[in-house]
């Protein structure tokens, strides 16, 4: 989603007032964000939580 | 790309590099120059150690030694590593408390044992906050 909006992690992380390291913990999944900074995330691309983020449930 | 910014300077370090500065005064009106020249040493160190972690491009790994957070990944790891450092400066606390009763040195004791009395209190008052907080 980001490489698609041509976005560096560096470019997107100052969009959304965090670093690029927390970018890419959250791209290779080692940070899981708080719900604040989700919504924020799916805001800045448009789209719902749901679309951005992927949960696998647990039975 | 994106454009290189700085930060300001965290309030804990403007405590500690305060802390250290007015110390190092303190030294000097009692004409203690060693003790001066260490904390105003100290606190050089620090501010030397602190700008490098202002920029935005900064290593997480730096801003976190450098208590220079930039943003809730930041906080989330400190607090990781604090509970480690809290953890284990309780245990040195009561080991320094049992050397300094056995030494039986008044001030060594005083100061052992205040240590700890304020660790437990501290560690008291932040558990009540964190469970309050949920």
């Amino acid at each position: 989603m980001r490489e698609a909006s041509g976005l560096s992690q560096g470019s997107l992380g100052d969009a959304l007032g965090v670093s690029r390291q927390t970018i890419n913990a959250l791209e290779t999944g080692r940070y899981d964000p708080s719900l604040t900074l989700a919504i924020r995330i799916a805001r800045h691309f448009g789209r719902t939580v749901e679309e951005v983020f992927h949960v696998e449930e647990e039975l | 790309m994106s454009k290189k910014s700085y930060s300001r300077i965290s309030t804990t370090n403007i405590i500690l590099l305060s802390s250290l500065a007015a110390g190092a005064i303190v030294c000097l009106i009692l004409q203690n120059p060693m003790g001066a020249a260490f904390l105003g040493a100290t606190a050089f160190l620090s501010l030397i150690a602190i700008i490098p972690n202002l920029r935005s491009d900064a290593r997480d790994i730096g801003r976190i030694n450098a208590i220079q957070y930039r943003d809730e990944r930041d906080r989330k790891l400190a607090r990781a590593g604090f509970s480690t450092v809290g953890a284990s400066a309780l245990i040195l606390g009561v080991v320094l408390a049992v050397a300094s009763a056995i030494s039986g040195i008044p001030l060594f004791q005083a100061l052992a044992f205040g240590q700890l009395f304020v660790l437990a209190i501290i560690w008291g008052v932040a558990n009540g906050v964190v469970v309050r907080r949920g």
